[in-house]
């Protein structure tokens, strides 16, 4: 049986490397998958740095003819010594609508007709600044300044009065503003400036997240959304949401190159904004989805026709053509070829050409099997002579073998290594031999009714009564029969000690025959046997003998 | 000579008490009018002034690039370089022995965006009221110091915030990172002024002794000399201010 065990290891082996094979890929393609996720993220970012600084450039030239404006220049340098409030007072309320109407050229100059499109060119806060940073006209909120309000120490503001174009990010009466801001030119000197800033709006979302891809891109400050806007297409993974996005944002956002994971499965990750505003935790998330496979099945769902043709189908086809023809073989070696036999053996035992197996013929399985077999031949023939006498004219074994004694009293014996007496032998003096007898009789016909009972070879004892004529071939009368049958059956016997590795030195016939004579003559005595019948078994993995008295 | 005709008819025992009366209360007027004049003597307290050269004041960056896109020059004009804003961010002040004139309250406003001044100086347990110019709110706080915690302030809103230990006190805001000032606390602290946009600057009253100048700029001192005022008013000699980076 070890071809076919070794051969369910090499199938359970096989079987084990595929269902492997097929976690690794899951394992392989969502580690390729989380690879490419976070490669793509990085890029995002990069993408949209380069955008919000595009976008920052755009705002700043979008305002850049305010800077030699005559009529704003002209009011600012009026402004410039001015401390009187009500003098204040006047310009304020003059400089507000060349602001408004500078804005106003702003937005035509975009050339944009879209009315849409222009009202998000339309900033949400702009503000004219005289020399010393105080605010000579403001749009938005707080339109109306007291005289003398300032932007001074506002870094944008202190920059642009010097004569720098930038741009900021603000935090400006608790809302948060893109900011731009240019210096302007009046006289040949530096009068003021002008800046002007938008929200974080929901435009500017969409627009960075359209060229994103469609990922989630989320502006916050703290744990407030400012703007975001959510991918909608998932393909399969769920989409991350701007509240899971900005919940898991980092305490620091400084210095962040890592992915975070979100709740959802997603990944985000996270950068301050450019600008003043950083420092009050004003940032940006980019968040996609995590394409992950939760089994190998799903390995197989994004197959192509063409991977599948790709298969070296004549190498897989022979390598199963090749294990089956193996399986076969080592089915056949082990198990078919002794069915076979056994079955032809057990069909000449029913057909009466046959007494009994022999069960070294085979091995392992097979030959307890076949041991078995005999055993319940043995036994059938038992019960067939311990049967009544309506019984025993219907098997017709009474008149084969007599009367069977109890199973009880039928021990089992055997040698020991250096071929001592068997344990329950009688010390006593050897007898002589049985006198050579003739060649054993011949086998008798199988009686019709019991065709799956075959008696064993029976001997009667010296002191047994006559034959009964209904079995002369089996209960044969007189020491030759015995002496052929004890030959018989010490062959046999020598035969399985060599086969259970027993030692078989110095087990002479003489000392055997002794032996038997020993139990024949204990079993004589205690049932009144006429005569007793040896066979040869295997008990525990030794050579045994059966006595089996017949009366 | 009615006032002679009077006395001569006034009896010799009585006039001379009378006479002693008026003597005395002329010594008594006397005396008090010495007092008078001996106390309220100016020559007892003399004005200090004198003048930072803030034009030669060069700052260090204060921003990293990493605060905007975009800052670039107009190309229209050449750019003017970073200065000083002396008034909100130089104070100057004397420190030595003797009476103080420092005031046990002052006020520091909200303005521009920034503190005015943004350099302060006090004595221990002098109040600091904080008065919101702006048209936007403020939320100051000390760093490292919660007996400074942010707090907002409204527009035109004010705070007041009682200084306790010597030494130097940070002050941020939570809306306005950019806002930045620093309080030194000085227990000798005679007296403070702050120099006007072209670094002029005086002590009105200042009594006679020696003190030691010393001009503050945020957290650092800048420069710092010995004075000695005397009964006369004192002009110090211009002082030229260096960076903190350059020393």
């Amino acid at each position: 049986m070890l071809l076919s065990r070794f051969w369910y290891f090499v199938l359970a082996l096989a079987a084990a490397f595929a269902v492997g094979a097929a976690l690794l890929s899951q394992a392989v393609v969502n580690n390729r998958s989380d690879a490419n996720l976070e490669e793509s993220l990085l890029r995002d970012r990069v993408v949209l740095e380069a955008m919000l600084r595009l976008e920052a450039r755009a705002r700043l030239d979008r305002i850049g003819f305010i800077t030699v404006d005559g009529d704003l220049g002209s009011l600012l340098r009026q402004a410039r010594d001015v401390t009187d409030e009500k003098k204040l007072r006047e310009l304020n309320a003059n400089a507000r609508p060349v602001l408004h109407k500078q804005v106003a050229r702003m937005v035509e100059a975009s050339g944009v007709t879209d009315a849409e499109k222009r009202k998000e060119l339309e900033p949400d806060i702009a503000f004219a600044l005289d020399a010393s940073g105080r605010i000579l006209a403001q749009l938005g909120p707080m339109e109306v300044n007291p005289p003398g309000a300032s932007l001074a120490t506002f870094p944008l503001a202190r920059r642009a009065l010097q004569g720098y174009v930038r741009d900021d990010v603000w935090v400006y009466d608790r809302r948060v503003y893109r900011m731009a801001g240019r210096p302007i030119i009046a006289g040949g000197d530096y009068v003021g400036a002008i800046l002007h800033g938008y929200r974080f709006d929901k435009g500017i979302a969409q627009k960075l997240a359209g060229n994103l891809g469609n990922a989630t891109v989320v502006f916050f400050q703290g744990s407030n959304v400012l703007t975001s806007h959510v991918a909608t297409d998932s393909k399969g993974g769920a989409v991350p949401q701007a509240a899971e996005v900005v919940t898991s944002a980092p305490k620091v956002l400084e210095g962040q190159n890592g992915l975070v994971a979100l709740p959802s499965g997603g990944r985000a990750i996270f950068a301050p904004i450019l600008g003043d505003a950083a420092l009050q935790g004003v940032g940006y998330a980019i968040a996609r989805p995590r394409f992950a496979l939760t089994s190998p099945q799903q390995v197989f769902d994004s197959v192509s026709d063409a991977d599948v043709n790709a298969l070296p189908f004549p190498l897989l086809g022979g390598g199963v053509v090749l294990a089956t023809l193996l399986g076969l073989l080592f089915m056949y070696l082990e198990r078919d070829r002794h069915m076979k036999s056994l079955t032809q053996k057990t069909a000449e035992i029913v057909s009466g050409d046959r007494d009994r197996l022999i069960v070294t013929e085979w091995r392992g399985a097979y030959r307890k099997l076949a041991d078995q077999i005999n055993q319940a031949i043995d036994k059938w023939v038992e019960k067939a002579a311990e049967a009544a006498p309506s019984l025993r004219r219907k098997a017709d074994l009474q008149e084969i073998l007599g009367h069977t004694p109890e199973a009880s009293a039928t021990p089992f014996f055997g040698f020991a290594s250096e071929a001592e007496p068997a344990s329950g032998a009688v010390a006593k003096p050897p007898a002589p031999l049985p006198a050579p007898a003739a060649p054993p009789p011949p086998r008798a016909p199988v009686v019709p009714t019991t065709p799956n009972v075959m008696p064993p070879p029976t001997i009667r004892s010296q002191a047994a009564a006559p034959a009964a004529p209904q079995a002369p071939q089996l209960v044969s009368n007189g020491g030759g029969d015995e002496d052929a049958h004890w030959r018989e059956v010490y062959d046999q016997y020598i035969t399985t000690r060599k086969q259970c590795g027993e030692p078989i030195d110095n087990l002479t016939f003489e000392k055997f025959g002794v032996t038997l004579r020993k139990t024949r003559d204990q079993l004589v005595e205690k049932h009144g046997a006429a005569q007793v019948r040896f066979s040869v078994q295997i008990k525990e993995g030794k050579a045994a003998l059966k006595a089996q008295p017949v009366k | 000579m009615g006032r002679a005709a009077r006395l001569s008819r006034v009896p010799a025992s009585v006039a001379s008490p009378r006479k002693t009366l008026s003597v005395l209360a002329a010594v008594l007027a006397a005396v008090l009018a010495l007092v008078t004049v001996v106390y309220s003597a100016p020559a007892l307290a003399a004005e200090v002034t004198g003048k930072l050269l803030v034009s030669t004041y060069r700052l260090a960056p204060k921003e990293s690039p990493g605060a905007f896109q975009w800052e670039i020059e107009n190309g229209v004009k050449e750019v003017a370089p970073d200065r000083v804003d002396a008034r909100r961010e130089l104070t100057v002040v004397l420190v030595g022995e003797g009476e103080s004139a420092f005031p046990e309250r002052m006020e520091v406003a909200f303005s521009g965006g920034g503190l005015l001044p943004s350099t302060i100086v006090a004595r221990p347990g002098a109040t600091l009221l904080f008065l919101n110019q702006d048209e936007i709110a403020h939320e100051l706080y000390a760093v490292g110091d919660k007996s400074i915690a942010a707090e907002a302030t409204s527009p035109r809103g004010r705070r007041s915030v009682t200084v306790k230990d010597a030494g130097v006190i940070e002050l941020r805001d939570q809306l306005l990172p950019h806002l930045s000032g620093f309080i030194h606390v000085i227990p000798n602290a005679i007296a403070v002024a702050t120099p006007d946009a072209s670094g002029q600057y005086s002590f009105p009253e200042i009594k006679p002794g020696k003190y030691t100048l010393k001009v503050l700029h945020g957290k650092n001192e800048i420069a710092s000399q010995e004075v000695e005022v005397g009964a006369k008013a004192l002009a110090i000699d211009p002082i030229a201010l260096t960076a903190p980076s350059d020393k």
